[in-house]
């Protein structure tokens, strides 16, 4: 520490310390019934009157005496208590350069510890650390091997931290990440959104491509953010263009892709042909292809779907034309091996292009293959446009087994056709669950259904509720969860026997269908094959729960979570939590004069 | 595989300050290491394993985890390069488990390393991680009290480095 050496010693402090609580002891201060009295100090009973001076009888000549005393006393005890105010601030400063130097040793015991742990352990603790990050990962793999040699050396030694390279990161960083990965599987990103008003700097797209088509084979997973029209101008086309050449000219393959993600610009088409498109039509060999993400602000691809394909994310954008949807359609028609579908309506409303949706089949088209779904909606204007109705009602997946609802729909209901009761402040969502099991009277494969229903926080929004007949339409549930904090307070969910249930953000309304749940379950013998009950709610709902609900705790897995009202909104299902939206894209990295100039679309 | 004898079988564990710990079969073969150990013993139950990088007051935190989690089945191999996103979250149970000072934080992480606990190590490995995530060099240097120790030569690489942060 660098202190001045002339800095004062304690012990000239204590002679005044030492004569102040000398003359607290002559004062004959004592603790009474948890006070201190100060039994030398002048009291108003001595003159005999044991009222003191009373209102009516008093002696001028006395108060005054009086008055005098006890203020001379007071101004007398000043420096004394001046003396103990010091002593107790010093005592302060000495408790924080105790509480300093405990910090300090924590801080050298965690160094020691980091010190201690293996190479292999170290590297594993900055993978996660860099996996945790949405953005910015490759500025944190530089920040790793910027704080000193050996985290240099794990982390240079750790491919994985370099595997992601993109468009916008100077040549010589692209060159230097593509050494370090090694041989492991590459992430590269093509990305327009970063070139700015006056384009991409020359040969960047030229630079980039010479780069990584030395690893072309490593490409796991390739993210295309198109933003600049016509094609010829975007650096993400001309780069995605030169890859597709260089696989002609070899086997006309990328073995190695599993995950493309394509974000496609503002296209008012559905005729003309984007370049990107090329990928998703068997123009080259994707063999090892499982997952598709598409982001669209107007175009949808014709894709042809390779036996292998497992995953597909859509995510619909605004400006999304109508017609656009038949072509999704198509694909989970067409589609043998798809299982996973998520569906991502970011829209507001669909673009005003030509066009419209029509359902060609009565019950809509089955995709057998699929087993789970995710449905999200996040504008409430999306929940009662009858172009998403219609689409929702066409899409069939007969063998769904896990089911995942996410939908804002609170906006002033009695406008919508979905709020047949116009039942006031409330909106009734059945009709628009109901519509997604249109297709099929029963749906014996589903096994988890989760549904979160919330609002915009408009004060005029109409809080949901619904009413859906669950062994109608999911005989075999075993799971459910549910965001009640975002819920009508009249909506009670007649639930079926299940194997566990979730609910998230529980009110003291909720605890009586939550009651009759459990009660039912014990009564009818069914509580033997309920394992879980998962509950986050605030302290109050958590009384409630332990004093009126009676679980069979020997045999439920029981984890009631305290929620802090005042740190967040009631909390959600976060069911898609893996899925990847465009916008999340990492751009990977880009240089600070460039931040001001991002394309606006 | 195990058996429905293996379940109920005891094995005893000798730490490095010589305490000795008697569990059960499914609670101890938690650790990779000590199952290859009981592997190569066989059915001889009286056979202590010695676990010399362990002491006992860590191993008792080690089989705490253990017993909790004895019928977790075997976590799915992870591919390090995979670049999806991973989350630090480490479920209830857990987290309130490795709320200890930090000198036992590492120790569990050793231990755990040693005796091949991968999903243990896991949860050490997040906690760490989660103090260094999203720190500049500076920030990590001051939380953990390391000496900038680059050479001249390093130090030159590193600038050029820096400058990939600016635009060309």
């Amino acid at each position: 520490m660098d202190f001045e050496s002339d800095g004062v010693p304690l012990n000239v402090l204590f002679e005044r310390w030492i004569q102040a609580l000398q003359s607290l002891v002559e004062m004959d201060a004592r603790i009474y019934k948890g006070k201190v009295v100060l039994f030398g100090a002048p009291t108003l009973d001595d003159t005999g009157n044991t009222g003191g001076f009373a209102f009516d009888e008093m002696p001028s000549s006395e108060v005054d005496a009086k008055i005098r005393e006890i203020r001379e006393f007071c101004d007398g005890f000043k420096p004394i208590f001046d003396d103990l105010s010091d002593m107790d601030r010093t005592l302060d400063y000495v408790r924080n350069a105790l509480e300093e130097l405990r910090s300090e040793a924590n801080r050298l015991t965690v160094a020691q510890g980091l010190a201690s742990l293996p190479d292999e352990v170290l590297s594993n603790i900055f993978i996660l650390a860099q996996r945790s990050e949405k953005k910015g990962r490759a500025e944190f793999s530089i920040a790793l091997s910027h704080v000193c040699r050996r985290f240099r050396e794990i982390s240079i030694g750790t491919p994985s931290l370099w595997n992601s390279v993109a468009l916008m990161m100077p040549k010589e960083m692209t060159l230097t990440f593509l050494q370090r990965s090694g041989e492991v599987r590459l992430q590269v990103t093509a990305s327009d959104s970063w070139t700015g008003s006056r384009g991409a700097p020359a040969h960047l797209d030229h630079d980039f491509f010479r780069a990584i088509s030395h690893h072309m084979d490593r490409i796991a997973w390739l993210n295309v953010k198109v933003f600049l029209l016509p094609p010829e101008h975007s650096p993400s086309i001309r780069v995605l263009l030169s890859m597709l050449r260089h696989a002609h000219q070899a086997d006309n393959c990328f073995p190695g892709l599993e995950e493309l993600r394509i974000e496609y610009p503002r296209l008012s088409l559905q005729t003309e042909h984007c370049p990107v498109d090329s990928l998703l039509q068997n123009h080259v060999e994707l063999p090892s292809l499982r997952t598709v993400n598409i982001s669209s602000k107007g175009h949808f691809p014709a894709v042809y779907f390779s036996n292998i394909m497992t995953t597909i994310v859509v995510e619909l954008l605004d400006g999304f034309e109508k017609l656009g949807l038949q072509g999704l359609l198509f694909l989970l028609q067409t589609s043998q091996s798809l299982n996973d579908i998520t569906l991502v309506f970011s829209l507001r409303e669909f673009g005003s292009g030509a066009g419209t949706f029509e359902i060609t089949a009565e019950h809509g088209f089955e995709a057998p293959s699929v087993t789970s779904f995710v449905l999200i909606t996040k504008h409430s204007s999306m929940f009662n446009d009858p172009t998403f109705k219609a689409f929702i009602r066409s899409c069939c997946f007969p063998n769904v087994s896990c089911l995942y609802i996410e939908a804002q729909c609170g906006r002033s209901m009695r406008l919508f056709e979905y709020d047949p009761s116009v039942i006031v402040g409330r909106s009734d969502c059945t009709q628009f669950i109901e519509d997604i099991f249109v297709g099929r009277a029963s749906y014996p494969a589903l096994l988890a259904f989760e549904i979160e229903l919330t609002t915009s926080g408009h004060p005029l929004d109409h809080f949901p509720y619904f009413k859906i007949p669950f062994p109608k339409y999911m005989p075999n549930l075993e799971h459910f969860g549910i965001r009640a904090g975002t819920l009508s307070k009249i909506c009670n969910p007649d639930l079926p026997a299940l194997r566990t249930l979730r609910v998230e953000g529980c009110r003291l309304e909720d605890v009586a269908w939550l009651r009759k749940f459990i009660d039912k379950m014990v009564a009818s013998g069914m509580d033997e094959h309920f394992e879980s009950l998962r509950v986050s709610c605030n302290e109050r709902v958590i009384r409630e729960i332990h004093n009126i609900i009676n679980l069979p705790k020997s045999k439920i897995d029981e984890k009631i979570i305290l929620w802090d009202e005042s740190h967040s909104s009631s909390p959600s299902l976060d069911f898609y939590e893996d899925v990847s939206l465009a916008e999340e894209i990492d751009d990977a990295f880009v240089p600070k004069a460039r931040m001001g100039r991002r394309f606006i679309s | 595989m195990s058996t429905t004898e293996d379940k109920t079988r005891k094995v005893k564990l000798v730490t490095s300050d010589n305490e000795e710990f008697e569990v059960d079969w499914e609670v101890a073969t938690r650790s990779v290491l000590i199952k290859h150990m009981l592997e190569d013993i066989g059915e001889s139950e009286e056979q202590a394993i010695p676990l010399p990088n362990v002491t006992a007051n860590v191993l008792k935190k080690v089989l705490e985890w253990c017993e909790h989690h004895r019928k977790d089945p075997e976590p799915a191999p992870e591919s390090s390069d995979d670049n999806r996103k991973r989350t630090l979250e480490i479920g209830d149970w857990d987290a309130k488990f490795i709320q200890v000072d930090q000198e036992m934080l590492f120790e569990i992480i050793l231990a755990a390393n040693y005796l091949d606990i991968k999903a243990l190590l896991d949860v050490g490995c997040k906690t760490v991680a989660n103090m260094i995530k999203g720190k500049q060099p500076e920030e990590i240097r001051k939380m953990f009290n390391i000496v900038n120790d680059f050479t001249p030569e390093e130090e030159a690489q590193i600038k050029k480095e820096n400058e990939w942060a600016e635009d060309r």
